[in-house]
């Protein structure tokens, strides 16, 4: 080897770190306002939305750095939210104490009633450069809905949606805030009906090695 | 054929840099081996006892087919790779890499159980030294870092122990 | 504006052939330095054979510089880059394991798919231990689940942590680098030096 080559090498290397050291690229990183065109292009194929189920599945399984943010009324806060929610109502949602309360690095969840509500916050805090948001789809209304009576699918039924039916019955009361055994729902949950089927929602896979 | 001698491991380093440089720009994400053999380990076990699978929360997570995840796919492109530059160097020929005092079938046993070893500790840190130590190394997160050092640590203070097998 | 696959270039499908080319330079580079080779890779750890070091830190420089500078002059979006989250604790314990394993198999994930392509036996035992490995730990997955999530701290950085700018952490970076192939050559020298 080259001993005089390898000592140029590290000269290079040397000066471009150095000119790194006193330029301002992180300048260049904090514009993370995020791409318009992107945004409108994830609301128009809904893959802002996340559903119920994967959010279930999240929470039983502790996944860590979820942040579910139920953005209704107090009133109705008050009289259920999903377990371990923080209640920031949507007029208030970019208020700088509110703000503080979320988690920029991890998942955030929003739920309304229904999608309109958690949508419109969904794209406030998108712009606000917060990258790991997503709307409940079908809101609260929904998610009571599945979880607290799930209907049994008519007969010509496919896997699929009996996987379902199952993990909404078993999932059903500690999604509704009842206290039942933990171990039981781990047990008979359904894997199969919550793989990630976005692509957005893919990321909860690990991406690295 | 001769085997030609190795490149210079600065070009090496440079390629892979660049190697790596590209899947960020590409991609937006690092390379990986580790990630791959958990979903091929995760379907072997699947064919055997489905249920099993489905039952462990951890094996679930990684029951798709492997034929697709993007890792899967970078796996095969490096057995594909390594293949041909070594086949282009003349250097493909069976073989077991040991010191001279080792025998092969020792060498064969302590592969096998240090490849055990690795296997667990790269699930525990969600990486290995390319999906982790490389990838996060690249992008300066705290725990590529972390980790890094930690296998070199742990690396040179075993090495004692273990130098029968290799010099 | 990059990184490509995030903007909607291309599809997941496309992507995946990305992965495939991807993969054959990164397996040619792993082969060429020698990474097939588990006595070179172990040699290492006796500073006999500095070649780990040198391609890995080489590597890890050229991208890092790349993707920040990439970012400075705006083409690469550096926030839609995958950073992979730090569980302090378990990846410290989880790299003194892997360390362990490295010392006695002499092969990383990675590096043993290479040995085992250009037949190596030692790699193909060293696969398959790695997926028992692997298998063990998923079936104590529920029991050590804890420890797996320990030290949760994000997906952050160095800088982020040291409250300095990335661009003077890379600096660091760099000078680290240098500073320990220069140390290595001095302990090649020192220790012996065995070129396989």
């Amino acid at each position: 080897m080259n001993i005089s080559s390898q000592n140029i090498g590290f000269a290079v290397l040397f000066l471009l770190g150095l000119i790194l050291a006193f330029s301002p690229v992180d300048e260049m990183n904090v514009s993370k306002v995020a791409d318009k065109e992107l945004l409108l292009s994830q609301l128009h194929s809904q893959s802002n939305y996340v559903e119920p189920e994967e959010v279930a599945d999240w929470i039983i399984n502790k996944e860590p750095g979820l942040q579910i943010v139920d953005i209704r009324t107090g009133e109705d806060f008050a009289k259920y939210h999903i377990p371990g929610a923080v209640h920031i109502p949507l007029e208030r949602l970019l208020d700088k104490a509110s703000l503080e309360m979320l988690n920029s690095d991890g998942t955030i969840v929003l739920a309304s009633n229904g999608n309109t509500k958690a949508s419109q916050a969904w794209l406030l805090l998108k712009e606000k450069g917060y990258d790991d948001v997503y709307a409940l789809h079908g809101g609260m209304n929904y998610w009571v809905e599945i979880f607290s009576a799930p209907k049994k699918p008519q007969a010509p039924y496919t896997d699929d949606e009996i996987f379902r039916y199952q993990f909404r019955v078993a999932a059903g009361p500690v999604m509704m805030g009842k206290q039942v055994v933990p171990q039981q729902q781990t047990t008979v949950t359904p894997r199969k009906t919550i793989k990630p089927r976005r692509r957005a929602a893919k990321k909860k896979v690990d991406e690295g090695c | 054929m001769k085997e030609k001698p190795f490149w210079s491991p600065y070009a090496g380093g440079i390629g892979l840099g660049i190697t790596l440089l590209l899947a960020f720009v590409f991609m937006g994400r690092g390379l990986g081996a580790s990630g791959a053999m958990m979903r091929f380990t995760t379907w072997v076990v699947d064919v055997f006892a489905h249920d099993h699978v489905m039952a462990n929360p951890y094996f679930a997570k990684y029951a798709e087919h492997p034929f697709s995840n993007w890792l899967v796919f970078e796996i095969i492109g490096v057995m594909i790779g390594g293949f041909l530059s070594g086949m282009l160097a003349g250097r493909n020929k069976w073989r077991t890499g040991r010191g001279p005092n080792i025998t092969k079938h020792k060498r064969w046993l302590l592969a096998f159980i240090g490849g055990a070893i690795m296997g667990f500790g790269a699930r525990l840190s969600r990486g290995c030294t390319s999906g982790l130590a490389l990838t996060g190394g690249a992008t300066l997160a705290v725990g590529g870092w972390v980790f890094m050092f930690a296998v070199f640590g742990a690396a040179f203070a075993t090495a004692y122990f273990v130098r029968k097998q290799w010099i | 504006m990059a990184p490509f696959y995030k903007y909607g270039f291309f599809s997941e499908q496309t992507g995946l052939i990305v992965a495939l080319i991807l993969g054959i330079s990164f397996g040619f580079w792993l082969e060429r330095s020698g990474f097939g080779y588990s006595r070179k890779l172990a040699l290492q750890f006796y500073f006999k054979d500095n070649t780990v070091l040198y391609v890995m830190f080489t590597a890890i420089l050229v991208a890092m510089l790349g993707v920040l500078f990439f970012s400075l002059f705006g083409w690469l979006d550096i926030t839609k880059i995958y950073i992979n989250p730090t569980y302090i604790w378990a990846q410290l314990i989880g790299g003194l394991i892997l360390g362990v394993g490295f010392a006695i198999g002499g092969y990383c994930p990675g590096t043993s798919v290479v040995g085992a392509v250009t037949g190596h036996i030692d790699a193909l035992f060293f696969l398959g231990g790695a997926m028992t490995g692997m298998f063990v730990f998923g079936e104590m997955f529920p029991s050590i689940e804890d420890l797996y999530n320990w030290g949760y701290m994000g997906n952050v950085r160095l800088s982020d942590v040291l409250n300095v700018s990335s661009g003077v952490v890379a600096f660091a970076a760099v000078v680290l680098a240098i500073v320990m192939f220069k140390g290595a050559e001095w302990a090649q020298n020192r220790f012996g030096k065995e070129v396989l």
